[in-house]
C-alpha cells in the first residue's frame, strides 16, 4: 500500500497535512499533530490537519488494522520535516534549526518559523511535498494470495486474566486482568493505554459473553438486547503496562497498537476457566451451557442430549475428542463439576 | 410520535446527546428529566410537558464544568459516542451522593455501554 501523505505550505505560513485517516475514536486526531509538531519542531498552532474528505486528501489507505500511527504517522514525520527544511534552506545562516515554532541560530532564537514560512510563500509561491510508504525490501506481501508480511514489525503483548467460576452455575466472571504491551513508543500514553483497556475488555467479552449467532444467513442476535457486551459491572480492574523500546521504522519509535489488545485476553480467559474448573475450553465464549456440555458430567449430556466438545457422558477424565488431552483435574473438581 | 431525543437533536440542535441503539439498551442518549437520568430515546415528547430537561450542554455550561475537565484530563473518553450519557449519569450520581463508593459508581453506570476505552477506569475518574 503506497499511502501517500501530503504536507502543504499555506499562505498564512502554517503547514497543512493531508491524510485519509479518520479518527473514529482511536485518537489519530491527537497523535498526528503531536507527531507533526515534534518532527518539524513546530509550535502548537503551526500545523493544521485537513478533514479526511476523499475529494481533498490523497488516498493514504484505509483507517484499519494497526497501521495508522505506525505507517501514516511515520510518513507525516518525514513529509513535515522535509517541508520545513525546504522553507529553511533559502534562509541565509549557518546551523539554523526549528524548535517550538522558532527558528534558532547559534546566538539563540531568530524569528518565529511561521513568519519565515509566510515570507517563503509570498516570494516562492505554493510548496507541497508528498511521500509514499516504501516497505523495506525484505518485506513482501502477495496481494493475490494475501500471504507474506503485512507489516515490517509488530507490537507484542502478554495477558494475565484471573476468573471466578460459580461451581453451581459454571458462570465465569473476570476479577482481574493485566495486559503488558511492547508498543515501541507510546506517542500519547493515555490514549495508548485506553486502546489497550478497551481492547482487553472486548476480549473478555469475546471469551465469556459475545457470540454472533446466525441462522440461514441472518443474525439471530443483531442488537444490544440480544448480543451481550460487557458493562461496567462485568469489567474487572485492568492493569496496563507499556513496554517502550523504540523501533527505528516507526514515528519516534512507535509501533501499531490497534488490534493487539484483542489478541491475548480471550485465550488467557479460556485457560483461566480451564484452570479453575478442569473442563477443557475449546470454544469461546465459555458460557455456562458450553462448559456444562464439555464437562464429563452426565447432567450436561442428559440436559442437552448430546456430548459436548469434551467427550460428554463418557465419565470423568475422558480425553477430549478434539485434542486428545485428558481433562485436567482441578483442585476443587468435586465442588466445581455438577 | 416524536421522541425527546429527536426534538433535542433535530429540533433544538442540541447534538451533544447521542443516539446509540435507539431502543433503550446503551445509555448514550441519557438526559436528566427533573434531575433523574432518563433515556431520551424512549421518552415521547408529550410526556415532557412542564418538566425540566437537562442535557450535557446544560450541565457543561453550569456547575459541572470542573467535573468535565477532570473527565477529559484523565482520559475518560475515546470515540465519545457514549460519553455524554456517562457524564450525565455520573453527574446525577454525584448530586445525590457526593462521595460514592466504587461499587455504587459501578452500579450507577451499569446502563451505560462503552466499547472503546474500557469503562473499567471510569469510577476512578
Amino acid at each position: 500500500m503506497k499511502s501517500p501523505v501530503t504536507a502543504r505550505l499555506r499562505a498564512d505560513g502554517r503547514i497543512e497535512v493531508l491524510t485519509a485517516m479518520t479518527d473514529m475514536g482511536q485518537g489519530c486526531a491527537a497523535v498526528f499533530p503531536q507527531i507533526a509538531r515534534a518532527a518539524g519542531g513546530l509550535g502548537e498552532d503551526d500545523v493544521v490537519f485537513a478533514e479526511p474528505d476523499t475529494g481533498d486528501v490523497p488516498d493514504s489507505g484505509p483507517t484499519v488494522a494497526s497501521r495508522t500511527t505506525m505507517i501514516v504517522g511515520n510518513l507525516i514525520a518525514r513529509t513535515v520535516a522535509e517541508l520545513r527544511d525546504s522553507i529553511l534552506d533559502p534562509i541565509v545562516g549557518e546551523g539554523l534549526s526549528v524548535s517550538d515554532g522558532w527558528i534558532v541560530g547559534p546566538a539563540g532564537p531568530v524569528e518565529p518559523f511561521r513568519d519565515a514560512a509566510r515570507r517563503h510563500f509570498e516570494t516562492a509561491g505554493p510548496l507541497e511535498i508528498t511521500h509514499r510508504h516504501e516497505p523495506p525490501e525484505w518485506q513482501t506481501f502477495d496481494e493475490s494470495t494475501y500471504q507474506g508480511a503485512a507489516y515490517p514489525t509488530y507490537a507484542w503483548g502478554a495477558d494475565v486474566v484471573e476468573v471466578e467460576v460459580d461451581p453451581d452455575t459454571l458462570a465465569a466472571r473476570p476479577v482481574a486482568a493485566t495486559a503488558v504491551c511492547e508498543v515501541g513508543r507510546a506517542i500519547h500514553p493515555t490514549l495508548c493505554k485506553g486502546q489497550i483497556e478497551g481492547g482487553t475488555l472486548q476480549a473478555l467479552g469475546w471469551a465469556l459473553l459475545e457470540e454472533v449467532k446466525l441462522q440461514d444467513g441472518r443474525y439471530l442476535n443483531d442488537r444490544l438486547a440480544t448480543y451481550i457486551i460487557p458493562t461496567i459491572k462485568d469489567s474487572p480492574r485492568i492493569d496496563v503496562h507499556l513496554l517502550e523500546r523504540a523501533w527505528k521504522g516507526g514515528p519516534f519509535g512507535a509501533k501499531g497498537v490497534g488490534e493487539l489488545p484483542m489478541d491475548g485476553g480471550a485465550p488467557a480467559t479460556a485457560q483461566a476457566v480451564e484452570n479453575a474448573t478442569g473442563i477443557p475450553v475449546e470454544e469461546i465464549p465459555a458460557t455456562p451451557e458450553k462448559l456444562l456440555l464439555a464437562s464429563s458430567s452426565p447432567v450436561g449430556a442428559a440436559l442437552c442430549g448430546r456430548a459436548g466438545w469434551g467427550g460428554g457422558a463418557n465419565g470423568k477424565n475422558a480425553a477430549s475428542e478434539k485434542t486428545g488431552r485428558p481433562h485436567r483435574a482441578a483442585p476443587t473438581e468435586n465442588e466445581v463439576l455438577p | 410520535m416524536e421522541r425527546l431525543l429527536d426534538v433535542l437533536r433535530e429540533g433544538l440542535g442540541l447534538t451533544g446527546t447521542k443516539e446509540g441503539c435507539g431502543e433503550g439498551e446503551c445509555g448514550a442518549c441519557t438526559v436528566l428529566i427533573d434531575g433523574e437520568p432518563t433515556l431520551s430515546c424512549l421518552v415521547p415528547l408529550f410526556q415532557c410537558e412542564g418538566r425540566r430537561i437537562e442535557t450535557v450542554e446544560g450541565i457543561a455550561a453550569g456547575p459541572a464544568r470542573d467535573f468535565l475537565e477532570r473527565f477529559v484530563a484523565t482520559g475518560g473518553v475515546q470515540c465519545g459516542a457514549c460519553t455524554p450519557g456517562i457524564v450525565i449519569t455520573a453527574w446525577a450520581l454525584l448530586q445525590r451522593n457526593p462521595a460514592p463508593s466504587r461499587e455504587e459508581a459501578r452500579e450507577a453506570l451499569a446502563g451505560n455501554l462503552c466499547r472503546c476505552t474500557g469503562i473499567c477506569g471510569e469510577p476512578d475518574r
